[in-house]
């Protein structure tokens, strides 16, 4: 995550001095017998998956069309795995000849690469709770609705008065709309009708009725003109002899849309660029206070967290100090992206945490893990002698801890517990996962509002460090009231 | 004040100290001396219990020592620290308090007197070992000697009626012990009750009221001052007093 804006602004870097307007694609192709398309794995069934009987193998209804197509072409098709939103800087960084993986042709899109005919034509489903009585986009004015990021669908909801809330896989949405955590998601038919409206989700129902309609398309680079006319004339043949109706019926995506005229692109999109203007500086501000006030609540979780789980392991009987090592070992040792998941929804079918209280708690045990073994090093550290100085004078174990070894304790841990409240600030940008809106998701957003990277990622870079450069100074300050006694000595 | 009947511990294999008896009066200061290892140390820290001890008694300040009093008597264990306080070689002093909070923390936490009284008497403490105007200094800005008469306030702030000193100019300068052993001089004047490990033949001889010589676990040798070290009768003490004299 740290690394994100660096390697965007290079992805973008090296996008822009890429060009690649050449073409001669299709010899190329030809040439070395194979087509190279690019899709993303996490898309899911029934798009490019692995096949459960042979997880080595890929299937899906855009394996079999590239294959057919590549058929055609008289080459073999190969298939090569590319996270999603980097697909079309991909293509035209010429990591592979086409792209093919539920890509919606949009006026954008268009203005960059070049568009096949569609193989496809979707139709932006809602679903919304059984109970529910909203069916159009304007009745759920002012509602949190939950979508897929990047799709066209996002586009639709930013065009309305309402929150659009944002996620990376699947069944999330669905599972937020269950918890009444949204009041609504909009997505592509294909995903609603296998992961919303389905048996295994009672409480879920999709509106009948298309929101809007769009097309997949294949992705071709600029200047590759003669591909296009290749897969298209493909893509005709494969409509005419049955072959395409073939494939999609093979995983029971024909309906009568497929029949129907495709849809007419806008000739414009319907989002607006947007500017860094002073309403988006806000957003910033407010995303920047998200970050602040999730951080600082879960530090307030993981110090008091550390504190008795040090004092447990360094004080506890045997029982004691191996549950705290068990605690410590568990949450140290798995991702915190992954105890986030678990508790926003692994945990939602028993108990429903709203999105803030599951970030500061999933960050506070976390983070509660990592004080611990800092605070035990600062006990360790303390020469034995104070604590029999404490015994000496009468003092109980808890007055000896509460005056004299955990002030000294701390004193020692105020060093690595400024390293990690500045880790936590830049960490809490992984609760996006679970739809809050802190300042990288901000930038995120606002990089695909403004077709660029650069500004919100400086904005967002300046904020971060706004944030933690005062902090690290105030504890600087601190640092040097209490440790008087302990400045180095000259080496 | 004191009693010790038969007091033996081992740690393993050694025996540290074997059936130790002896008696000390109200107002006595003893110098606990002897080769290194003899079991000095182990003694003086039976007698509060920072250590336990195998077999035996201890009748000290109106409590009663015995074997395995470590688990489920803290409260007893407690009391009996604050009617018996104890010096340590490194001073131990605590470095994030003032000297002043330093004699102040265990009257206000474990007796429960407020600050003002708490301050009061710190500040009478301080004056008598000669620091009345570093009460607000930290331990670090101390001198060893200072340092340790801070500590030595600080065991008398809980107002007990026995001392242990643990070696406590082991740590310092010469100029320093002299600081320090002038302190203990006026405690033994003020009739406080004293037993000191230490190696200073001076301070056993001078200001001693009684000398134990400590060697394998056994008081080899218990007499005043003008017997046992001016005069010493078994060969341990002889050796001991011998050497230190060259």
């Amino acid at each position: 995550m740290r690394s994100g804006f660096v390697l965007l602004v290079l992805v973008t870097w090296l996008a822009a001095c890429g060009g690649g307007k050449d073409g001669g694609t299709l010899e190329a192709i030809k040439k070395r017998g194979e087509l190279t398309w690019g899709a993303d794995l996490q898309g899911g069934e029934p798009f490019v998956y692995e096949d459960p009987a042979n997880p080595k193998q890929v299937i899906g209804f855009e394996v079999d069309i590239a294959n057919a197509i590549a058929r055609r072409l008289g080459v073999k098709a190969k298939f090569v795995q590319y996270a999603w939103s980097n697909l079309v800087p991909s293509l035209e960084r010429r990591d592979f000849d086409i792209v093919m993986n539920g890509l919606e042709a949009t006026p954008d899109r268009q203005k960059r690469i070049l568009l096949s005919a569609p193989y496809f034509i979707y139709a932006e489903t809602l679903a919304v709770r059984q109970d529910s009585t909203y069916t159009t986009l304007a009745d759920l004015k002012g509602k949190r609705v939950g979508t897929l990021n990047q799709t066209y669908a996002h586009d639709l909801l930013r065009a309305q008065p309402l929150e659009a809330v944002l996620y990376e896989g699947n069944e999330e949405p669905y599972i937020d709309l269950e918890q009444k955590r949204t009041e609504a998601v909009l997505l592509d038919n294909i995903i609603a009708d296998r992961y919303g409206c389905v048996s295994t989700r009672p409480a879920v129902k999709c509106v009948p009725g298309d929101i809007a309609r769009g097309t997949y398309v294949i992705g071709i680079r600029k200047g590759d003109d003669d591909l296009k006319a290749a897969i298209d004339s493909a893509l005709a043949d494969m409509r005419k002899d049955g072959e395409l109706e073939k494939i999609l019926r093979k995983e029971n995506l024909w309906d009568a849309r497929q029949s129907e005229p495709p849809p007419v692109m806008a000739a414009e999109d319907t989002v607006r660029k947007r500017e860094f203007d002073g309403a988006m500086f806000g957003q910033f501000l407010d995303a920047a206070v998200v970050t602040l006030r999730l951080s600082l609540l879960a530090f307030l979780l993981a110090v008091p967290i550390g504190l008795l789980l040090a004092i447990a392991r360094v004080y506890g009987g045997i029982v004691t100090s191996t549950l705290a090592r068990i605690y410590i070992e568990v949450f140290r040792g798995t991702p915190v992206l992954l105890q986030l998941f678990v508790l926003y929804y692994g945990l939602a079918p028993y108990y429903s945490f709203s999105p803030v209280t599951a970030a500061v708690l999933g960050l506070g045990l976390n983070y509660g893990a990592y004080e611990a073994e800092v605070y035990r090093g600062a006990l360790l550290a303390i020469p034995r002698g104070q604590t029999e100085a404490a015994k000496a004078l009468g003092m109980a174990p808890a007055q000896t801890l509460r005056y004299v070894l955990l002030p000294q304790a701390l004193r020692l841990a105020l060093p690595p517990m400024t390293n990690d409240f500045v880790s936590l600030l830049k960490d809490s940008s992984l609760v996006s996962a679970i739809t809050v809106i802190e300042l990288t998701k901000r930038m995120t957003i606002a990089a695909v509002d403004m077709r660029s990277w650069l500004i919100p990622g400086l904005a967002c870079a300046a904020l971060y460090f706004a944030l933690s450069f005062p902090l690290s100074e105030l504890a600087r300050r601190l640092e040097r009231r209490l440790s008087r006694d302990q400045r180095p000595q000259a080496l | 004040m004191i009693s010790v009947r038969k007091l033996s511990k081992r740690h393993g294999d050694r025996t540290v100290l074997a059936e130790v008896s002896a008696e000390v009066g109200k107002g006595e200061t003893i110098a606990i001396v002897g080769p290194s290892g003899g079991g000095k140390s182990t003694l003086l820290r039976c007698l509060n219990y920072l250590e336990a001890f195998d077999a035996g008694e201890i009748d000290i300040a109106g409590t009663t020592l015995r074997p395995g009093m470590a688990v489920g008597h803290a409260s007893v264990l407690r009391a009996l620290r604050v009617k018996v306080g104890m010096v340590f070689q490194q001073f131990n002093l605590f470095p994030h308090l003032t000297a002043l909070q330093n004699i102040t923390l265990a009257p206000r936490v474990v007796r429960g007197f407020t600050e003002d009284q708490c301050d009061k008497h710190a500040k009478e403490l301080l004056s008598r070992v000669g620091l009345g105007d570093r009460g607000g200094s930290y331990p670090h800005e101390l001198s060893g000697g200072q340092q340790q008469r801070v500590a030595i306030a600080r065991s008398l702030a809980l107002k007990p009626d026995v001392l242990l000193f643990d070696e406590p100019t082991s740590a310092l300068d010469p100029e320093m012990r002299d600081e320090v052993m002038g302190v203990i001089k006026d405690l033994r004047e003020g009739g406080m009750t004293m037993l000191v490990v230490t190696h200073e033949m001076q301070f056993a001889h001078d200001i001693a009221t009684r000398v134990w010589v400590i060697d394998k676990g056994t008081i080899a040798e218990d007499g005043p001052p003008s017997q046992v070290v001016d005069n010493p009768q078994s060969s341990v003490a002889k050796e001991f007093f011998g050497r230190l004299k060259k």
